[in-house]
C-alpha cells in the first residue's frame, strides 16, 4: 500500500499543527541550551596593571583553560589591563580544547592567541617545535622588576627546556597525603609512611568503623592509572626513559615492581575504583564514604570548604608514603605558567609585561584561596592547611613529576589502557610491562623522535 | 507559473554552494589528502602511501571500535524504531494528557548529551547514590556497569535509548495522526484484527518515517561519542570505544596523529554509506513511485 494520500480534514490537521508547534518550541529550547554559554570570557575580578601601554590599538589573546586555579591568573590581566587601546582578552576553554587550540594557533603562521598557559607534559613539545619564545634575555632585561626571586628556583626549572627558560610559572602543586584526622586520632593511627602501612591503615579503619573502603585514588583508566604508575616507579627509583634518550625502560624491574604495586593498592580499595578520577575521590571524602587518599594538592580546596561537606574542619594533611620503606615520596609534581606563542606579532616586551602581571603579587594573593601560587611570599601567607606539606614535598629535592620530553605526551597517553589491564588481572605485571616498553617505542616512533 | 532564470537560481543558490564547499567539500578533500599521508603535530604532511590504512586495518583497536559501533549502531536502531513506534502507538490511543506526556518523554531529548548522560551516568554509580544499584540489591545484583564491559555497553546503550527515542516518538506520533481513518474502519469491517493492521496498514502507510528515523538513527549512532566520554571516560579499557572516540584518542587526545585519524574516518564514511544503502534504496523506490 502507499503511504497515505488522502486529502486531510481540518480536523485532522489540528494535531499535527500542535505537534508540530510543540517540535518548533523544543528546537528552539534546544538551540536556546546549547547557546548558552558558547563565546563567554572570563570576566571577573582584575588587578591593577602598571605597565607600558601600547601607542596603538592593540588586542591580546591569552589562552588558559578554566579552572579554580588558573582563572585568578587570566582575569588579572584580561580585566585588570583591559584599558585605553590595549584589549586583553581570556576566551573560556576546557582542558582539552586549551592544547589543541594552542597547537592549532601555534603551529600556523599566524597566532590566534599570544599567551599560552603551558604545563609539564606540553611545553616541552612546545618549545621543541620552536613554538614559544625563551624568555631568558627578557627576564635578563627586566626580571628584577617581575620580582622573579620570589619564585623557588625548583618551579622556575619546571618550565625550562634545553637550557632556557620558556615559561614563567604562576601556580604548583605536588601530590600529598589527605586523611580524616578525626578518625586517625580516634583510632590512634599514625600518618602512613609506607604502602603497607596505609593499607593497614585502612583496614583498621574499616574493621573499627564499618567504612566500607577508606581508602580512595584516581585510579581512571583513562589516565589517572597512569599517574599512579608515575607515583610508584618515582619512589621505587624507577625512570621511564634511559637518560636523556628517547630509549623506554618501562620493562625494567622497577616498572614491573610499580605494576605489581598498582595491583596491590587497586586490591585494596573498591572494585569500583577504575572510575574513579579525582572529581570521584574528593566526593568520597566530602561524604564521608573514604577516609584517605593521595590528591595534587590544588584539589585540597574542595576539602576545606564548609558549603561543600560536613567534614571540612576534619582533613589533615601529609607528604605522601613511600611505597618502600626508606624509599622516595610516591608523588608527582604539577606546575602551570604562561609563555609566549613565537608566531604572535605583538610586542614581546608587552607581552612579558602582562606575564608580570598574570603572574604577579596580586594575582597570586587572589590565587591563593584555591591553589598554591608561585610566589612563596604569597603562597605562604594564605596559610593554606595543605600548603607545608606540598611544600615538603617539593623542597625534598627528589625526582618528581613526569619527564620534560616532547614525546612525554605520546608515551603518556597509550599507558593507561595497558596499566588498567594490569590492574584489573587481564595480564600479568610482566605481560603488562613488556607491552608497555613496545607501546612506548611505537609512540616515539609515530611521534619522530625514534633514536 | 514563472520560471526563475538562471541568474536568480544562481544568486539564490550561490551562498549555500559557497558554504558547501568551505564546510563539506574542502575538509573532507583535506581529510582524504591526509589519510595518505603521515601529519606529526604542527608540521605539512608527508606521502606514505596506504600505510596508514594499513595501521588501522592491522589494529586490534581499531576493529574492535569498528565492531563495537556496528553493532551499537544496528541495536539501537531497532530498539528506538521498536520502542518509539510501541510509544507513539500508545500516546495516540490516548483519550487526554497525550501533549503533557509527550512534552515529559521530549524533556530526555531537549537535555543536551553531556548533561544527561552524566546525570544518567551517576543513576548507576555509587558514588553519587547510585539509585539504580540501591534497587537492583533488594535483588542481590551487584553489576559492575562502569566497570565491566557488557554491563558497560548496556549502559550506554540505555543512555542512548533513554535520550534518542522520544524523537522518534514524536515523529511517528505526527505520522499516526495523519492516517486516513477509512483504510481502517475498511479493514476491521473486513476482519482484521489489530496485528494485522498494523502489519498490513499502519506500518506500510509510515514506511517514509520509519525510512527516515531508521537513516537519522543509523547516522547517529555512528558517530556516537560524547555520551560515551562522559559515561565511560576509559572507553578503550571498558570495551565502549567507538570509532568517533577512537578517532578523537588519535587525532587529539593522545597525539597529533591526523593522518591516521583521517583514514578512520574515510573508513567510517564508507561505512556510513553501505549501512544507509537500505534506507536510500527505500527512499529512492518512494521517489520513484510518486
Amino acid at each position: 500500500m502507499n503511504s497515505p494520500a488522502a486529502p486531510l480534514t481540518r480536523r485532522r490537521m489540528r494535531r499535527p499543527a500542535r505537534l508540530a508547534g510543540v517540535t518548533g518550541l523544543l528546537l528552539t529550547a534546544t538551540l536556546a541550551l546549547t547557546a548558552c554559554g558558547a563565546g563567554a570570557d572570563v570576566n571577573v575580578g582584575g588587578v591593577e596593571c602598571d605597565i607600558e601601554m601600547p601607542e596603538t590599538a592593540t588586542t591580546v589573546n591569552l589562552l588558559s583553560y578554566n579552572s579554580p586555579s588558573t582563572d585568578p591568573f587570566s582575569n588579572a590581566v584580561a580585566n585588570g589591563c583591559t584599558t585605553g587601546d590595549l584589549t586583553v582578552n581570556a576566551p573560556a576553554t576546557d582542558f582539552g580544547g586549551q592544547n589543541q587550540r594552542a597547537v592549532q594557533s601555534m603551529s600556523g603562521s599566524s597566532a590566534s592567541y599570544d599567551l599560552i598557559e603551558v604545563y609539564g607534559t606540553v611545553y616541552p613539545l612546545y618549545a621543541d617545535r620552536g613554538w614559544i619564545s625563551p624568555l631568558d634575555d627578557l627576564i635578563a632585561e627586566r626580571g628584577d622588576d617581575l620580582d622573579l626571586d620570589d619564585i623557588d628556583p625548583a618551579l622556575m626549572e619546571q618550565l625550562q627546556y634545553d637550557g632556557q627558560q620558556v615559561g614563567i610559572p604562576t601556580f604548583w602543586g605536588t601530590i600529598i597525603f589527605v586523611y580524616r584526622q578525626d578518625i586517625f586520632d580516634d583510632l590512634g593511627l599514625e600518618v602512613p609512611t609506607t604502602f603497607d602501612e596505609m593499607i593497614a591503615a585502612s583496614e583498621t579503619i574499616t574493621a573499627e568503623t564499618g567504612m566500607a573502603n577508606p581508602l580512595a585514588l584516581p585510579f581512571n583508566p583513562a589516565g589517572d592509572v597512569s599517574t599512579a604508575y608515575n607515583q610508584i616507579l618515582t619512589s621505587l627509583g624507577g625512570t621511564w626513559y634511559d637518560g636523556d634518550t628517547a630509549t623506554p625502560t618501562l620493562d625494567s624491574p622497577e616498572s614491573v615492581q610499580a605494576l605489581e604495586e598498582l595491583v596491590t593498592i587497586f586490591g585494596a580499595m573498591s572494585d569500583q575504583a577504575l572510575t574513579f578520577s579525582s572529581p570521584e575521590v574528593i566526593t568520597q571524602l566530602q561524604t564521608g564514604q573514604a577516609a584517605m587518599s593521595m590528591l595534587f594538592s590544588g584539589r585540597m580546596s574542595a576539602l576545606l570548604d564548609a558549603d561543600q561537606t560536613d567534614y571540612s574542619g576534619d582533613f589533615g594533611f601529609a607528604v605522601p608514603p613511600a611505597v618502600e620503606e626508606g624509599g622516595l615520596y610516591a608523588t608527582s609534581l604539577s606546575v602551570d605558567g604562561l609563555a609566549i606563542a613565537e608566531n604572535s606579532e605583538v610586542d614581546k616586551d608587552l607581552l612579558f609585561d602582562l606575564i608580570g602581571v598574570a603572574t604577579g603579587k596580586a594575582a597570586s594573593a587572589e590565587a591563593a584561596g584555591a591553589t598554591i601560587p608561585s610566589r612563596t611570599t604569597e603562597a605562604q601567607a594564605a596559610e593554606l592547611p595543605f600548603e607545608p606539606a606540598a611544600r615538603e614535598v617539593l623542597e625534598s629535592g627528589q625526582p618528581m613529576g613526569l619527564p620534560h620530553v616532547p614525546w612525554m605526551s605520546d608515551v603518556y597517553a597509550v599507558m593507561a589502557p595497558i596499566f588498567g589491564a594490569v590492574v584489573t588481572g587481564e595480564i600479568t605485571a610482566e605481560e603488562g610491562a613488556t607491552q608497555a616498553q613496545a607501546a612506548a617505542v611505537t609512540a616515539i616512533a609515530a611521534a619522530g623522535y625514534a633514536e | 507559473m514563472e520560471i526563475m532564470k538562471l541568474k536568480q537560481f544562481a544568486g539564490f543558490s550561490a551562498p549555500a554552494i559557497v558554504l558547501m564547499v568551505g564546510l563539506l567539500v574542502i575538509p573532507l578533500g583535506a581529510t582524504l589528502t591526509w589519510s595518505f599521508q603521515n601529519v606529526p603535530v604542527g608540521q605539512p604532511g608527508v606521502f606514505n602511501g596506504l600505510a596508514n590504512y594499513a595501521e588501522i586495518f592491522t589494529s586490534p583497536r581499531f576493529g574492535e571500535a569498528a565492531g563495537f559501533t556496528i553493532v551499537y549502531t544496528l541495536v539501537i536502531t531497532v530498539l528506538k524504531v521498536v520502542i518509539g513506534f510501541g510509544l507513539a502507538l500508545m500516546l495516540h490511543r490516548l483519550p487526554k494528557g497525550r501533549m503533557v506526556i509527550l512534552g515529559l518523554l521530549m524533556a530526555a531529548y531537549v537535555v543536551p548529551t553531556v548533561i544527561g548522560a552524566l546525570n544518567f551516568s551517576w543513576l548507576f554509580n555509587d558514588i553519587f547514590g547510585g539509585p539504580v544499584n540501591r534497587l537492583l540489591e533488594v535483588f542481590g545484583l551487584h553489576i559492575g556497569w562502569l566497570t565491566e564491559t557488557g554491563p558497560a555497553r548496556v549502559l550506554v546503550g540505555l543512555h542512548a535509548i533513554w535520550h534518542e527515542t522520544p524523537f522518534v516518538i514524536l515523529v511517528l506520533l505526527a505520522g499516526l495522526q495523519t492516517l486516513p481513518e477509512e483504510p481502517m474502519e475498511a479493514a476491521h469491517l473486513d476482519g482484521a484484527n489489530w496485528w494485522q493492521r498494523q502489519r498490513y496498514l499502519v506500518i506500510p502507510m509510515l514506511g517514509p518515517l520509519f525510512t527516515f528515523v531508521g537513516l537519522i538513527s543509523v547516522m547517529d549512532s555512528l558517530k556516537v561519542f560524547d555520551s560515551i566520554r562522559i559515561i565511560t571516560p576509559a572507553a578503550e579499557s571498558v570495551g565502549t570505544e567507538s570509532l568517533m572516540t577512537y578517532v578523537y584518542s588519535v587525532a587529539l587526545g593522545e597525539s597529533y596523529r591526523l593522518g591516521v585519524a583521517s583514514a578512520v574516518n574515510v573508513a567510517t564514511i564508507v561505512l556510513t554509506l553501505v549501512l544507509l544503502i537500505p534506507f536510500l534504496r527505500s527512499t529512492w523506490k518512494g521517489a520513484r513511485s510518486v
